[in-house]
């Protein structure tokens, strides 16, 4: 069993969350639930649960500084939010898990099972400490972090030191300029989301590529893109080829 | 205009002259007649018989007997120049006395003098000298001095001795006379007068006054006479054309093209403001539904979020019933979403509904009072201006308050200038940062900026009062007529 608590400042929400975890997930048992964020902290601290089911806006101290509040907090997190792009760019950027209200069932259920199979990793810390520092500076910084879990670990790599992303079914490969490669188990799509910001190029549909990396684009058949050091071969697809050379400025 | 430039020649001959063809003799008469100056030519004897004609030029005329006929004697007289009449004659046998000593007599133009020779033995006339002033003018002959040597012809007959003509810009005039048939070395006083400098220039000459180069868009007088007969003066006007670019034609119609091209620019930077101006309008109308927030998203999603909530804890009437809500008030909102106004009662049952739906959420009270002067259908207000305001008393004010919070919405009539207002008081306690920063408000300021510039002289503003919990102020200034 998977212990956890619901922390909303509408009893509504929680009485609602309490039966979707009943009817659909078994084995998560809640063991509280808060109002506020400072009720929640005691809880926290005295039940010391799995994972936390956290409202992003509550009266008084939302659910982001009520984890502040906390030293090293050691549970897993589960954001839940009406709607606020912002904070949920920097929560996926950290790779961190959110629902959305009113709660998919299907998403609660996907959730879940990434819950269970990481409760016993106690791996979160670093991706809610990059969560934070995302939040606190609210703007694109090439030196940002962005968690990149793989089935063992999960690697927090400054967005620069990427140098592309290539995509195989539902995984994503990220190369990064050490030569190391990461296997991340979600689509090319949802990185395409987060790293275009940060002067990313989706030149392929299986390819997305860090512009500051490039070195030069090669005219044969629709066009590639090169990035020499790591001699890298990238193709562009050629419906695209007139963006990229505009985005390329070349 | 170039009309006046036809080739065709003509020449001017002014003297008035029509003798029948005649030889000139010698003077070897009884009488010697002299003009008074040392001019040559300017005596013409002409032989009819016992008739001698003596034309002259000049005025005074000196008479003097040859001291070979002592036998004759003399008679003189003036004839009355008037045609078909028969001349009187006056006999002055004392005349001759003064013929004697030389005699002077000054004749008007066309006047005739006569005097009768007679033999003092037969008392018979042998000879009459008719002495006549002719009134004469130089055949002046205008000539282009270019490569054929045009000659100009005078556009007006030339009564009264005066005639015009136009001349091309640059042209160099060559200005002279013919020679008369019976004085042939007259000398004719030329007078060149630039009418717009009144420069003059003058020349005595018995052959021409040579070339002249006439400045453009310019006319002149030219006047010439016989230097002995100054009292018959001919005239020529000269007008020379202006060079093409220096014509009021030219500069009529350079005004005329940059008036149009004025007009047209005008017109188009108008027409152009116009529709710049319109744009503006409409980029200002857009932006201000656009910046009118349909239903914050949050509000919605939360909205759903109680709907699951009452459906998951099994409260299927209030789920119903909230639904109901919900979608009626999403309704009005859409319907609404592109009005950048709405009246003041369907804004207010807008917010009624609003207030319904976030009571079931926070277990707040409320109550909306409207002044009794206040028409609220009459009244427009900018759509769902009032919902972001209220949602950040709920937000800041209520929410934590549960069934302690109190929401009260009142609209009042202010005593000057169409002026009312409608404040949204909360009994919560919050912190003034947050006012400015809730979600919502800062688009609700944009959006009141907005609207403010689309409206003339019509204002709104937003102000806050910390007394008893919070208040926030809409003032509708000049907004009710």
């Amino acid at each position: 069993m998977i212990s956890a608590i619901l922390v909303d400042d509408e009893q509504i929400n929680i009485d609602n969350l309490q039966a979707l975890l009943n009817r659909h997930c078994p084995e998560i048992e809640v063991v509280a639930t808060a109002n506020d964020a400072n009720l929640a902290a005691e809880i926290i601290l005295s039940t010391k649960p799995d994972v936390v089911f956290l409202d992003i806006e509550m009266p008084g101290k939302n659910g982001f500084e009520l984890l502040k509040s906390l030293n090293e907090p050691d549970f897993e997190v589960v954001f839940v939010t009406a709607y606020d792009s912002y904070a949920i760019m920097a929560i996926r950027f950290s790779a961190l898990d959110y629902l959305l209200k009113p709660i998919n069932i299907t998403e609660l259920k996907n959730t879940i099972n990434r819950i269970e199979k990481s409760v016993n990793a106690k791996k979160q810390n670093l991706r809610l400490d990059n969560l934070l520092y995302l939040l606190d500076k609210k703007q694109v910084d090439n030196n940002q972090k962005i968690a990149l879990p793989t089935l063992k670990e999960t690697f927090l790599v400054p967005v620069r030191e990427i140098l592309r992303c290539e995509s195989s079914n539902n995984y994503t490969t990220f190369y990064l300029t050490n030569g190391a490669e990461h296997l991340i188990s979600r689509p090319l799509y949802e990185y395409e989301e987060l790293l275009v910001p940060y002067g990313f190029i989706r030149c392929h549909q299986s390819h997305l590529v860090n512009k500051m990396h490039v070195t030069s684009l090669l005219n044969e058949d629709s066009g590639y893109l090169i990035i020499s050091a790591a001699k890298h071969k990238i193709p562009i697809a050629k419906q695209r080829k007139i963006e990229v050379k505009a985005s390329l400025k070349m | 205009m170039f009309i006046h430039l036809k080739k065709y020649v003509l020449v001017l001959v002014l003297a008035f002259t029509c003798f029948d063809t005649a030889t000139a003799i010698q003077s070897s008469g009884p009488l010697i007649i002299r003009g008074t100056n040392d001019h040559i030519d300017q005596l013409k004897e002409i032989k009819k018989g016992k008739n001698i004609l003596v034309y002259t030029v000049s005025g005074f005329v000196n008479i003097e007997t040859a001291h070979d006929f002592p036998f004759l004697y003399y008679r003189t007289y003036f004839k009355e120049n008037k045609k078909g009449q028969i001349p009187t004659f006056e006999h002055n046998v004392n005349e001759a006395a003064t013929l004697n000593s030389g005699a002077q007599i000054f004749l008007d133009l066309n006047k005739e003098y006569c005097v009768e020779v007679l033999d003092k033995n037969t008392d018979t006339i042998t000879n009459i000298y008719i002495i006549k002033r002719l009134k004469v003018l130089p055949a002046v002959e205008l000539t282009l001095a270019d490569k054929e040597h045009r000659k100009l012809a005078p556009i007006t007959s030339l009564n009264n001795y005066t005639g015009k003509i136009t001349i091309s810009a640059g042209e160099t005039l060559h200005i002279g006379h013919k020679k008369h048939p019976y004085f042939e070395n007259l000398e004719v006083e030329y007078t060149l007068i630039n009418l717009k400098t009144k420069k003059i220039e003058r020349k005595i000459s018995s052959r021409d006054f040579g070339q002249v180069k006439l400045t453009d868009n310019t006319p002149y007088q030219l006047s010439f006479n016989y230097v002995l007969q100054p009292e018959n003066t001919g005239n020529y006007y000269i007008e020379v054309r202006p060079y093409w670019y220096k014509s009021m034609y030219t500069y009529t119609a350079i005004l005329i093209v940059a008036a149009v091209i004025c007009i047209l620019a005008v017109t188009y930077n108008f027409k152009r403001k116009i529709k710049i101006s319109k744009r503006a309008q409409q980029n200002l109308e857009q932006a201000a539904i656009r910046l009118q927030s349909l239903l914050n998203p949050h509000f919605t999603f939360n909205a759903l979020s109680t709907i699951q909530g009452l459906i998951n804890t099994n409260r299927i009437e209030e789920a119903n019933h909230y639904l109901e809500e919900f979608s009626s008030l999403l309704r009005k909102t859409l319907s609404k979403s592109h009005h950048i106004y709405n009246n003041l009662d369907q804004e207010l049952e807008m917010m009624r509904m609003y207030l319904n739906l976030e009571a079931l959420r926070f277990n707040f009270l409320w109550e909306i009072i409207i002044d009794k002067d206040i028409k609220p259908a009459d009244i427009e207000i900018p759509t769902l201006l009032l919902q972001p305001i209220i949602e950040n008393a709920i937000k800041h004010g209520l929410s934590r308050l549960g069934e302690r919070g109190k929401l009260l919405i009142s609209c009042t009539k202010k005593k000057r200038n169409g002026t009312f207002t409608i404040s949204i008081n909360d009994n919560g306690n919050w912190v003034a940062q947050t006012i400015s920063k809730g979600y919502g408000l800062s688009l609700t300021e944009q959006r009141i900026s907005t609207i403010n510039q689309l409206k003339d002289g019509q204002t709104i503003e937003l102000t806050y009062n910390k007394q008893e919990g919070t208040t926030a102020i809409l003032t509708f200034k000049n907004w009710i007529n």
